[in-house]
């Protein structure tokens, strides 16, 4: 147990777990709330300057005042006629004719402030737009809820309907404290994109079937429906079935179980947990169905079924292709951090074009054939030669280099070079 | 005093704030804090200093389990968040209902809980209170620490929600708050006779600067101002700044460790923190056992490696820490050669420094190490893709890379900042966006659909249009030459494209090896830093005018000696221009006092920072940018508070 964990435990009671923090995050220089620790350095360099020759006094002390959250404080030697003239003017101002200069100051300056004196419609609504005005959200806030509570629904509503930007901040409140009142509210505004997208939000993260199935039902019908939102929605209640818990993984992550769990000598396309089947009713991209599948098998050491996912037959052709949706390059770096043998590389590395490419990539991993192949197509002797050397004797490697430069040498006659010596 | 020295004041004020408040709740206090708040208040004050101040025990606030109170108050201190506060109150009812003497507390006027709200106590936080049934039992405070200074012209307010409120929740509670810091900032160095404010939210806190008054000291001000100009930004006038991928050391470092209070976690991986663990290798291999002391500072005077690299290229930098490095092993093996009394000497007087000095090189190199591991293999793909997205050459293409980065290196937070990008600089149409959602949540999950609502509130990406009908019409009404973006239009006229056109500005960096652009691989120049070369170089109203004229939302407030007109009235530079001519109004330029003052709403990005420094290096004459925002952030921590 370091110091810094000492320190915390002496001060506080067993409520308190230190564990949480270094999840948040390793604190390093123990603590600075140690005692031990010696001073920072900015610090140290403080203990020379004073505050006084930072800041003014009076400019210290107005911001110490402004600090305090009430604003009724009297300010000191003042004489008891200025006093009363003071007070009697506050009173004035909270009871009956409310100053909104003087509220939209203290509002400003976030002072607790009593808003009981705006009695009339009039007054509650240009204070309000006074306070948009100036963009002060605390205050806008601390009014509409005052409004709410001193006006009827019609009314604060229509007020609500006029000014969009404070809706947005009372909304977002209401959010915290009163949910469904918030998709009321939105509802009630002509706002079914905002209530059906906060909706849509809660109920994806609780992934409650049943109330995704009801939400999809609304939303399909209300107006302005964004196809894509009901396509999620659908897929969501489609998910949750299929893994009758409520986990919450995405797609992607099924998929990945589902090519363990899949049989991909016999594929059985009626299983509802084919991958092939995911992929469909899910949209899911070829790539990065591709991607899943190169990297669940690959994990998995299954590396023969690789050839079932990129090994396409086309009607026309009726013969089985190579096809991958990004780029192959790619996938061979990740075979090779997957650990694939050399037989699986030396597969992908053959369906490389450019030669120059693939014998680059060939030696980054390491794949001894798919260099003599290229170095063969690039017809690059000495090189071969060279490899050669590097081999040790009496290795597959070393007679499948040996072999090609031996091809590579009766290969002289072929028709191509024959066409060019004349 | 010079202005490092007021800076560094602020420290002071905020001590003389929290101990204020402090001293007026009566009686022995035990103190909660929020453990995001304790890392920050480490850099006000030591525990020592709190326990000085009537503190008898320190505590971390936490949101499942109450602490009970013996016979302290308890004194909470938490962000300014109504979720977090109304937390507090439950755990509060919950120790008052078992406490035998609360009515009679009640009765007496004893307020045994008292909850310190950071940076503010939002006025219907006493509305929260009254409903909950805990007024009397519970008193409210607030305490702003205004700026902490991390660096050498570096400030933050450490008020991290900033971004999502304003600019994604529409919610301006905050806007009061920074406008109160910034005016501390000017009691403390005086007042700028130029205030320049770009976008909505800039407009607003400098309007509320200015409805507060000037401070009592304006009357017979001690000293000059140390800042002619005071220039407020809103995040979303530059973007791009955030998303693209810096190329300077300190930026690197935010993009690959978690940082927190000046701090980064060299233990921390951002990027493979972003994946899906289905595809995560590393868990294999076993972890390396996480040295104790991993942490590094951000700041010059506490870690002069990073001082001396931070804004330095990436590739030069960590050249720069492995010769730093050898030239350490070196001199340890010069020791062996030495002579008994020269060692003593050496042990005694060299030894401790050198011990220290390996020690943080050493994790400088780790730290390197680490950078290239993670982006060596995609860092010039990345740069290519970024730079073929501003040149807005093929959408199509890029769209079909950045699908493939997805699949194949998915990172949930970095995906999104390439498409948002793409969008800034390119547009995308609804079936565009509709694609990439697909793809999107297929892969990270599907509850993440509502992300792309908060981005385009942000304005980040944009509104999904309804359904096929009106897609329709918008594909008739709308021919298909594809207009400038807000972005593109933008970045020309600040001409923040290097390459892009003939001008005198950008012949007059070109010169030099060093642009502003360097940070982002000569790509693009912050906006701030080109507002701010172009104000320092601006020889007249005139040329200022010319170059920042005609653009909306950006707003003067011009001071005058003489007061004829209204302190800090906002204007438009051209009636400002028509005063000068007339001379009504003197010009101000070109700026004798070269020392401005930037604050950017929403988070300031490393790049901008070092842009920032750049161009005071390149003007020189006594050029001084300091910056401030709410927070320093990286473009994977922009998208990410998009995320609840």
């Amino acid at each position: 147990m370091d110091s810094a964990e000492a320190y915390w435990n002496c001060s506080s009671s067993n409520a308190f777990s230190f564990d949480d923090d270094d999840v948040d995050g390793k604190r390093s220089s123990k603590y600075l709330f140690d005692d031990d620790i010696p001073v920072p350095q900015e610090q140290n360099q403080e203990t020379n300057s004073n505050i006084h020759d930072i800041i003014s006094d009076e400019d210290l002390k107005m911001i110490l005042d402004e600090q305090s959250l009430d604003s009724y404080t009297v300010p000191k030697g003042i004489s008891p006629e200025d006093e009363l003239k003071l007070l009697r003017r506050r009173l004035q101002y909270v009871l009956h004719s409310p100053s909104i200069r003087f509220t939209l100051h203290k509002l400003m300056l976030g002072k607790k402030c009593l808003l009981e004196a705006y009695k009339s419609l009039e007054d509650k609504e240009r204070l309000l737009v006074n306070l948009i005005e100036t963009r002060n959200g605390d205050g806008i806030l601390a009014v509409l809820i005052f409004l709410s509570k001193t006006l009827n629904e019609r009314q604060f509503n229509r007020i609500l309907l006029t000014h969009p930007d404070a809706c947005d901040i009372y909304v977002n409140f209401l959010i915290e404290m009163k949910y469904s009142k918030a998709i009321e509210l939105l509802t009630m505004m002509g706002r079914s994109h905002d209530s059906s997208m906060l909706q849509i939000k809660t109920e994806l993260a609780k992934n409650n079937r049943q109330k995704l199935r009801q939400l999809l039902n609304e939303y399909v019908n209300s107006p302005g429906v964004i196809p894509i939102y009901c396509q999620i929605l659908n897929n969501a209640i489609s998910l949750s079935e299929l893994l009758e818990s409520q986990d919450n993984l995405s797609p992607v992550e099924v998929l990945y179980k589902a090519c363990s769990r899949h049989s991909w000598k016999d594929q059985n396309l009626s299983d509802p947990w084919s991958p092939y089947k995911l992929m469909n009713e899910h949209q899911i991209s070829p790539i990065q169905f591709e991607w899943v599948g190169l990297n669940e098998r690959a994990r998995a050491k299954a590396f023969m079924d690789l050839e079932g996912i990129f090994e396409k037959t086309s009607f026309l052709v009726k013969q089985k292709q190579f096809h991958i949706s990004f780029n192959l390059e790619l996938a061979i770096l990740r075979l090779l951090l997957l650990e694939a043998p050399q037989a699986v590389l030396y597969l992908f590395l053959s369906k490389v074009t450019n030669n120059s490419r693939k014998l680059a990539l060939a030696r980054q991993v390491k794949c001894n054939k798919a260099v003599v192949d290229s170095l063969v197509a690039l017809k690059e002797l000495p090189e071969l030669e060279k490899l050669k050397l590097s081999l040790s004797e009496g290795t597959e490697d070393f007679f499948y280099c040996e072999q090609s430069i031996k091809n590579l040498g009766t290969k002289k006659w072929t028709n191509s070079n024959l066409k060019l010596l004349k | 005093m010079s202005l490092n020295q007021k800076l560094r004041g602020f420290q002071l004020i905020s001590q003389e704030k929290l101990q204020t408040l402090l001293h007026s709740i009566p009686n022995k206090k035990d103190l909660i804090i929020e453990p995001t708040i304790i890392h920050r208040l480490e850099h006000i004050v030591a525990a020592s200093w709190i326990k000085s101040k009537g503190v008898a025990k320190i505590f971390k606030f936490d949101p499942e389990t109450a602490i009970p109170r013996q016979q302290n108050t308890q004194v909470y201190l938490i962000n300014a968040n109504l979720s977090t506060f109304r937390r507090v109150l439950e755990q509060i009812w919950e120790l008052e209902s078992k406490d035998p003497n609360s009515v009679e507390n009640i009765e007496t006027g004893i307020k045994n809980y008292h909850i310190i709200f950071v940076p503010n106590c939002f006025s219907y936080f006493h509305t929260v209170l009254e409903e909950e049934g805990l007024y009397g039992t519970v008193q409210l405070h607030r305490f702003n620490w205004d700026f902490i200074l991390w660096d050498e012209d570096l400030l933050s307010m450490e008020v991290p929600q900033v971004f999502q409120d304003i600019f994604i929740k529409n919610d301006s509670s905050l806007i009061p708050s920074i406008a109160q810091s910034l005016r501390v900032m000017n009691m403390v160095c005086g007042q700028p006779d130029l205030v320049i404010s770009y976008g909505r939210n800039s407009e607003k806190v400098v309007d509320i600067i200015d409805q507060l008054g000037p401070p009592p000291s304006a009357k017979n001000p001690r000293n000059s101002s140390s800042f002619s100009t005071l220039i407020v930004v809103d995040r979303n006038k530059d973007y791009p700044s955030c998303l693209l991928t810096p190329s300077i050391y300190s930026g690197l470092l935010l993009e690959v460790f978690n940082h927190k209070c000046g701090e980064i976690d060299a233990n921390s991986n951002k990027i493979s923190g972003q994946k899906l663990a289905i595809f995560n290798l590393e868990d294999k291999k076993a972890q390396k056992p996480s040295s104790s002391n991993s942490s590094i500072s951000l700041s010059s005077t506490k870690d002069e490696i990073f001082g001396e690299n931070k804004f330095k290229h990436f590739a030069q930098a960590s050249n720069l820490v492995r010769a730093q490095a050898k030239a350490i092993g070196l001199e340890v093996q010069n020791l062996n050669k030495m002579k008994l009394t020269e060692m003593q000497d050496y042990v005694v007087k060299k030894l401790p420094k050198i011990t220290e000095m390996k020690l943080k090189i050493t994790k400088h190199l780790n730290v390197c190490e680490k950078i290239i591991e993670e982006l060596a293999g995609s860092f010039q793909k990345l740069s290519n893709l970024e730079e073929e997205i501003l040149n807005n050459s093929n959408k199509k293409k890029t769209l079909t890379e950045i699908e493939e980065i997805l699949s194949t290196e998915g990172q949930k937070f970095n995906t999104l900042r390439l498409l948002c990008l793409v969008h800034l600089s390119m547009g995308l149409s609804s079936e565009e966006l509709s694609n990439f959602i697909r793809n999107y949540c297929n892969y990270f999950g599907l509850k993440y659909v509502y992300i792309f609502e908060n981005l385009a509130k942000a304005g980040l990406l944009p509104h999904i249009e309804e359904d096929k009908i009106t897609k329709k019409i918008g594909k008739i009404a709308i021919p298909m030459f594809q207009n400038q973006t807000e972005f593109q239009a933008t970045a020309n006229r600040f001409k923040l494209f290097p390459g892009s056109s003939e001008t005198s500005e950008k012949s007059a960096f070109d010169e030099s090896v060093f642009c502003p652009s360097n940070v982002f691989n000569k790509l693009y120049i912050p906006l701030v830093a080109q507002i701010a070369s172009i104000l320092i170089k601006s020889a007249s109203i005139d040329e200022l005018a010319q170059k920042l004229g005609n653009l909306d939302q950006i707003n003067f407030h011009w001071t005058t000696d003489d007061k004829s007109i209204d302190f800090y009235d906002s204007m438009n530079l051209k009636t400002i221009q028509a005063a000068v001519k007339k001379g009504e109004l003197a010009d101000k330029f070109p700026l004798k006092n070269r020392t401005i003052h930037i604050h950017i709403i929403g988070g300031v990005s490393y790049a901008e920072i070092a842009a920032c420094d750049l161009v005071s290096k390149l003007v020189g004459k006594g050029t001084k940018i300091v910056v401030s925002s709410d927070c320093i952030i990286s473009g994977s921590d922009l998208i990410a508070s998009n995320f609840d």
